[in-house]
């Protein structure tokens, strides 16, 4: 094991690997920056280009681009709450409200931060958990996977902010939002008027363009408001350092993300967007002060930016160990490893041990290659929320549109989006939470999924497992320890009396 | 000069329809047709499988051979590739969209009658047959309990996971066999074979490509394969009629089986007019011989041991047709059948 560490090194010292890397993570921050580009796509753009590179090339490229894009999807979500990738729809609930007064750099500072820390506390637990993968994979089956999904749609009940009624309704209009589209077991379409541009369901970014971006721009702009940024001063360095002594400050929400992140990017089918959204939930329920999560709470950005760069470690290792794809882009990832002549699978850590170790400290290089460029470039990106809505909102809008078009290349696109932007400004009016709604989508399909095949697999008694009992037992946990502290403070207040 | 612009305007609102309805000139040239156009290829699988590889490795060389401006790869895989397909039958029949699935996936979700299938398999233009792979294995965990079909047929239910739709070699060996077999369909792939692993699910099937692959990582144990001889990718695994005696109904099973090609077919619309057909079936010829494409082809994608056959369009084409009247025909004493009896989803 020492000896494919050190060869792994080695490899990694040499120049043309320093140099693929950093190209490749070039490349992650724009399209992690860039809304309407996933990193799917780039990875599958950038595929072919690898043909002809030795591997550990092509291979380190890839894995650049792959590790830096969860780094920079924060600066739009927090600077005009507009997602860049899928997993920063979680980072806007905080960052731009932190934005709207005056804190958009810091806010941005603790973001990248908790990303760049998070990949490599990531990459440190993916080095030991390496013998001890198997044994995790193995143990979430589908049974294991319903209880997590449902631990994070529990969440709908502790995101709903002040009513918790107008939560459910908003989650459960997500989840009716994610029946849409064909049912794979039996292919049977669901409310997709006969059109094949809905037989995918609703795209998530699409809609998250609308519910955030568009309702958000048309919030600022009716209500008279001269630019996005409230309050506060003209941001400068010293507020995105600020930002960074933040994920010290706030160390057992970032410990807590972290690791958790891991686990989940480890385990095949639940991917960045739930681990976002999981570690999100966790942060509020342990915070001190959930009430004010959705409002501007610094830990809110945390959590989900910490979690959004914690998985790939996981996911990598996943894929390499098992041949399972960890990941959508894991699967492309996988494809360009057989691509090479290597086989990911159990054979894979005996034989080529010291590709796994240059793949795994190629994510965590290429967060210290990116790393600075992104917090460097935040600080000077934050100033954009003091520029006059005048000269900003056409080109958001164009950005927008022009986004929401580049993810299905179809006009069909404006309809979710500006279905999403009516529904954004309607439940903003009427005080009802967005993330419950988003919560819903993005989870029911996966609930759906795992639900089925655990009744097939594991019968309807599939949740008598320990890992799916425990999991029970925690979101009762997490849900009556409020009720229970607040009754225990009642009963000692009353005992003094 | 109002009397002027009127007459302008009146020109124009009369002038526009006419010319639309003028002679076109001669039609243009299929090689022509291409040049500087963008071509959508639907892929009806998820990115990264070996069904994408191929295709992106493949690529390159139609927007070469096309002289087009790009070929843009789109992977579109709900239903198991139906809504790709879907989306080939009903939309633009210019020639600037292909699909690619297996043959197999084509014609049983169409003739099981899947919800949602709008397209009739015969009518879709096949292209090429980028590889041709007749015959699937019955594959268990290499570390788990079962090594032989007698350990399975020891187990009161055996359990199976898999994609495609509804996946009739399952079924099919599991009557061959005797098998109490419960199948539950549109479970991806690696989500089965990670089942597989945990011993949720007892076995799974797996064509020849990927069965290569799985014996050569170690990851599991093939048992026996669908058809009457032992297959190139595995000939160590036995063929099942030198487990079993086959039946009369069975030996005809077994012919359709042969019919099931889980290669990759490239298809375009019903509509498409017939020289940009021909035209195409001639550029992926070219390709399949092109020995830039064949060394890659060897190096980068070969699963078997030996190069995978491929098919011309007109063998393609001749191929679905004969595979989806046979499936017509045992419509009722074989796919109705074995759908009912095995899978979980009716």
């Amino acid at each position: 094991m020492l000896e494919s560490m050190q060869v792994a090194l080695a490899t990694l010292m040499e120049p043309q690997v320093l140099l693929f890397i950093f190209a490749g993570a070039s490349l992650g921050l724009f399209v992690g920056a860039m809304p309407g580009i996933s990193d799917l796509t780039m990875v599958a753009i950038l595929l072919p280009l690898t043909f002809g590179l030795p591997p550990e090339l092509g291979l380190s490229f890839l894995m650049g681009e792959i590790a830096a894009v969860g780094l920079a999807d924060c600066i739009l979500a927090i600077l005009v709450s507009i997602p860049g990738e899928g997993p920063s729809i979680v980072t806007i609930l905080d960052g731009y409200p932190l934005n709207r007064k005056g804190q958009g750099a810091r806010a941005m500072g603790a973001g990248i931060f908790a990303s760049i820390y998070g990949a490599f506390v990531s990459v440190a637990l993916v080095l030991v958990l390496i013998m001890l993968i198997r044994p995790i994979v193995l143990a979430f089956g589908s049974a294991e996977l319903v209880l997590m999904i449902v631990l994070g749609l529990s969440f709908i009940v502790a995101l709903s902010g002040r009513s918790v009624v107008k939560g459910l309704i908003a989650g459960g209009l997500g989840l009716i939002l994610s029946l849409v589209g064909f049912v794979a077991r039996s292919g049977i379409a669901r409310f997709t008027f006969g059109s094949t541009f809905f037989y995918e369901g609703i795209n998530l970014a699409v809609i998250a363009l609308g519910l955030f971006g568009i309702a958000v721009m048309m919030e600022v702009v009716l209500g008279g408001e001269a630019s996005i940024g409230l309050s506060g001063t003209m941001p400068k360095l010293r507020d995105i350092l600020r930002g960074v002594k933040d994920v010290f400050h706030h160390w057992r929400i970032f410990w807590m993300s972290a690791p958790v992140a891991t686990i989940i990017g480890v385990i095949p089918g639940l991917g960045r967007m739930a681990a976002s959204w999981i570690t999100y939930g966790l942060a509020k329920q342990i915070s001190k002060n959930p009430e004010e999560f959705g409002t501007g709470r610094i830990e809110g950005v945390i959590a989900p930016e910490t979690a959004n760069n914690s998985t790939s470690a996981g996911a990598l290792l996943t894929t390499l160990s098992f041949g399972v794809p960890g990941s959508s882009v894991m699967a492309l990832f996988a494809g360009a490893l057989l691509m090479v002549g290597v086989i990911p699978g159990p054979a894979l850590l005996h034989e080529h041990l010291d590709l796994v170790y240059l793949l795994i400290f190629g994510i965590a290089l290429a967060n210290l290659f990116a790393g600075p460029i992104t917090l460097f470039g935040a600080s000077q990106i934050a100033k954009l929320a003091f520029v006059p809505m005048d000269f900003l909102f056409p080109g958001l809008i164009a950005v927008i549109f022009v986004a929401a078009f580049a993810t299905q290349q179809s006009i069909m696109t404006l309809i979710p989006l500006l279905l999403g932007g009516a529904l954004g400004v309607v439940m903003k009016k009427f005080d009802y939470p967005l993330p419950p709604l988003i919560l819903g989508i993005v989870l029911g399909k996966l609930f759906e999924y795992y639900l089925w095949n655990a009744l097939d697999f594991r019968g309807p008694l599939f949740f008598l497992r320990p890992i799916p009992l425990a999991m029970i037992f925690i979101i009762i946990g997490l849900y009556s320890l409020g009720p229970l502290q607040r009754a225990w403070q009642r009963a000692k207040k009353g005992a003094r009396i | 000069m109002k009397k002027v612009l009127f007459g302008l305007l009146v020109l124009i609102l009369v002038a526009g329809p006419m010319l639309s309805c003028a002679p076109a000139g001669p039609a243009e040239k299929p090689e022509d047709f291409y040049k500087d156009k963008t071509v959508r290829w639907i892929i009806t699988t998820k990115a990264g499988g070996d069904h994408d590889l191929l295709c992106r490795l493949t690529a390159p060389y139609l927007k070469e051979y096309l002289g087009a401006r790009a070929v843009v790869l789109e992977n579109v895989d709900e239903a198991g590739g139906t809504v790709g397909m879907n989306m080939l039958w009903g939309g633009p029949q210019d020639g600037l969209t292909i699909a690619s699935r297996t043959l197999q996936s084509t014609v049983n979700s169409e003739v099981i009658g899947e919800a949602g299938v709008k397209y009739k398999s015969e009518k879709f233009n096949a292209i090429v047959a980028m590889t041709s792979e007749i015959g699937e294995f019955l594959a268990v965990s290499a570390k788990g309990p079962y090594k032989s079909i007698e350990d399975l047929k020891a187990k009161p239910v055996v359990k199976m996971g898999g994609t495609e739709g509804k996946s009739l070699a399952a079924a099919y060996l599991a009557e061959l066999l005797g098998l109490n077999a419960k199948i539950t369909p549109g479970v991806a792939t690696g989500d089965a074979r990670l089942a597989l692993l945990r011993g949720e699910i007892d076995f799974f099937i797996e064509a020849p490509g990927g069965m290569a692959t799985r014996l050569k990582s170690g990851e599991n144990l093939a048992l026996v394969g669908s058809l009457d001889e032992r297959h190139v990718a595995a000939p160590d695994v036995p063929a099942v009629t030198e487990l079993v005696k086959l039946s009369a109904q069975q030996k005809k099973w077994l012919e359709l089986m042969k019919l099931q090609d889980s290669g990759k077919f490239v298809f375009v619309g019903p509509e498409v007019p017939k020289d940009i057909v021909e035209y195409l079936r001639d550029v992926f010829e070219k390709i399949m011989n092109d020995p830039r494409y064949m060394e890659e082809r060897a190096t980068k994608y070969q699963r078997w041991p030996v190069p995978e056959p491929w098919l011309t369009g007109d063998e393609a084409q001749k191929l679905v047709r004969e595979c989806k009247d046979l499936m017509l025909k045992e419509y009722g004493t074989m796919t109705k059948y074995l759908t009912e009896k095995y899978y979980t989803v009716k």
